[in-house]
């Protein structure tokens, strides 16, 4: 049993289908009162940065905070590597479940399963938004985005902007 | 961000000091949300950018937001290696060269010596003289394998006598196969840059020499515990990136955090404020004339009046490093119960020192980068003790915990799924007096728990 102080709020029902369901419940504010609330992203780096901005563009008051002389730089440029997502662009059968499985083990079981899941639901889209953004992705001679491997996986589903 | 403002149990904003005037500020909100990284820079040196830091977290656990598994730390096998006491950052090299690179250590301790000496050079020593020990004992992941297997490898070989640079820690990456293989321009393409970052920085071009390098501190897994909409225990405070714990587990796979953090930035967070802000657009704007704010930035000024006033001898980086030694020999690759103990102690001892002998220059009212590091170094005292504190507790080896009393004869990790297959969330008590555990029990009804295989 959990220590009741600790509610995880997980919806019931089967794995793949949690998130729907949780979206479908929440209540969601209006448009019109969104402009009355006020939110505080503290932070600059890729989640402050995307939180505020997906809170600025749904309509709410964003303050943001960092400790930098500029938000730009904020830790997450430090990153070399690239960014994960479930696409199967390489045809490499690859899938939600093998990047949530892959996460699982990785994290030698002592992560939820139900957060892990909706991580690689939602990753697909992760890319589709920064494409549109236009992040200069490495792409092949063809012009396809291209992947490349990270540790603890068998495939190849590594987003990443050539140096 | 030096404070968290809660009122009638909800955080309501914050108490922030203008970094180029000094003045304390503050912010009311209808929510907070904190974006605030990872705290690997508790250990001084690590890949993490110089003002990493983990005192947002920390403010909000002294409110009453519980932090999760802070023992579950990622130290990274690929970066390069410590050069000397002088340094206050170290570098990554990107897991991506595991994709090609192949990681070796010489098999015969004469080379080993001679490679100390610089009387031989690694390209000099033949193919069936090297130990490609992640090929041999992985081979079904070869190089590839997580990050926490790769570290303790490099750890093992090291600890076994067979580093190759002067100081005995650091194993090779070796391009000369897959620059035989793909040709150098496609080589360039792949990895050009960070040959070229290698080479500023050490000298040495990974073109005509293996690199060298050794494991070192780099994300943090552990965080403010999150539920499923990421609100911390403090209703109307969520947590996202690597500041919270919510996905990773033990240890963090390469290219994920990126993906948690915008997944929580764009698509989770959005939604699930919406549930808890759906209460509140009818309330009026939070006043920050309210008396919790006052007494949040008089606390806020008094700590900051406490560090001017030890007027001591040492500058903030001195005593941090010695934060980072200690944390480094006691929390870092590998625990035992009696090191973190007396790491606990040692961290005791050091904070009491920083309250004697810190002396940080200049006054609160100016830009005064030595008053931001001393306040977060009295953090990082707070952070690296409930580390060591979480440590102790998991008697199991897990992901990057690794607890020398428990392992397999091949010095794998085990783990004790019956008695900790839970997140540990701990509750702060006030000063000095140990933090309550809480445990969310971990259930896994969709994948079948087993032992981690990266051999086959
Ligand atoms: C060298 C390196 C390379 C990496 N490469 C990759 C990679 O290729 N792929 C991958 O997925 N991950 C990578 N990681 C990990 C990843 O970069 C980080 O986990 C991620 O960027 C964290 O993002 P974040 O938004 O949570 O926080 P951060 O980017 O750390 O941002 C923290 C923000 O909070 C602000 N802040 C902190 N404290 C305060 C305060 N008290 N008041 C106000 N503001 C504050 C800071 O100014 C900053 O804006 C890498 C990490 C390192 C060190």
């Amino acid at each position: 049993m959990s220590d009741p102080k600790l509610i995880s709020k997980i919806p019931d029902g089967p794995l793949a289908e949690k998130w729907s369901k949780r979206k479908a419940e929440i209540r969601i504010v209006s448009p019109n009162n969104k402009r009355k609330l006020e939110v505080i992203v503290v932070g600059t780096g890729l989640g402050g940065a995307s939180a505020a901005a997906s809170l600025g563009e749904l309509g709410y008051n964003v303050k943001i905070f960092c400790i930098s002389d500029s938000p730009r730089r904020a830790h997450s440029i430090a990153a070399q590597g690239g960014i994960n997502a479930a696409k199967n662009y390489q045809n490499d059968n690859d899938s939600i479940y093998r990047l949530f499985y892959d996460t699982i083990k990785g994290g030698d079981y002592r992560s939820r399963e139900a957060n892990v899941y909706r991580l690689a639901e939602v990753s697909a889209a992760i890319i589709d938004q920064c494409v549109a953004q236009g992040v200069p992705f490495a792409r092949e001679y063809g012009g396809y985005l291209a992947n490349r491997s990270f540790g603890g996986v068998q495939v190849s589903r590594t987003f990443y902007a050539r140096g | 961000m030096l404070d968290l403002v809660i009122i009638n149990g909800q955080a309501k904003g914050i108490i922030a000091r203008n970094l180029v005037t000094g003045e304390i500020e503050r912010f009311g909100a209808h929510a907070v949300v904190l974006a605030t990284g990872g705290y690997g820079n508790t250990y001084f040196l690590s890949t993490n950018a110089m003002n990493s830091n983990g005192s947002a977290a920390m403010q909000a656990y002294r409110k009453g937001a519980f932090f999760a598994n802070p023992c579950f730390a990622q130290i990274h096998p690929t970066c390069i290696p410590v050069h000397g006491d002088q340094q206050c950052k170290l570098t990554l090299m990107s897991e991506s060269l595991r994709n090609d690179g192949r990681i070796w250590v010489p098999k015969k301790m004469e080379d080993v010596m001679k490679l100390r000496k610089h009387e031989i050079k690694a390209s000099q020593i033949p193919e069936e003289d090297r130990d490609y020990y992640l090929e041999r004992r992985y081979p079904a992941f070869g190089n590839l394998v997580p990050r926490d297997v790769a570290s303790r490898a490099a750890k093992e070989r090291c600890d076994a006598g067979y580093g190759v640079n002067e100081t005995g820690l650091a194993v090779f990456l070796d391009f000369a196969d897959a620059i035989k293989r793909l040709g150098h321009q496609r080589v360039e393409e792949r990895y050009g840059n960070l040959f070229q970052m290698y080479e500023k920085i050490t000298s040495s071009s990974p073109w005509e020499e293996p690199m060298m390098i050794y494991p070192a501190i780099h994300y943090t897994m552990g965080g403010l515990w999150v539920d499923y909409d990421l609100q911390t225990t403090i209703p109307g405070l969520y947590a996202i990136g690597e500041a919270n714990f919510s996905d990773h587990g033990g240890n963090r796979l390469g290219a994920s955090a990126l993906m948690q953090g915008l997944a929580d930035g764009y698509f989770i967070l959005p939604y699930t404020i919406g549930d808890y802000l759906s209460h509140k657009f009818a309330e009026p704007k939070t006043d920050i004339n309210a008396p919790e704010f006052a007494e949040a930035e008089k606390a806020v000024k008094e700590r900051i009046a406490k560090i001017f006033a030890v007027k001591g001898t040492e500058t903030v980086d001195s005593i941090h490093k010695k934060l980072g030694h200690i944390m480094w020999e006691y929390v870092g690759m590998a625990r035992n119960e009696e090191g973190l103990k007396k790491g606990i102690e040692e961290i005791g001892k050091l904070r009491e020192e920083f309250w004697k002998t810190v002396r940080v220059p200049g006054t609160n009212e100016e830009f005064n980068q030595e008053l931001e590091k001393a306040l977060r170094l009295v953090d990082f005292f707070d952070i690296g003790e409930l580390m060591a504190r979480d440590a102790l507790n998991r008697k199991e080896s897990c992901g990057g915990h690794f607890r020398e009393e428990m392992q397999t004869e091949e010095g794998e990790t085990k783990r004790d799924d019956e008695n900790f297959m839970y997140v540990a969330a701990w509750e702060y008590k006030g000063e000095g007096v140990a933090p309550e555990l809480h445990k969310e029990d971990l259930k896994y009804e969709n994948i079948k728990i087993a032992t981690r295989n990266y051999k086959d």
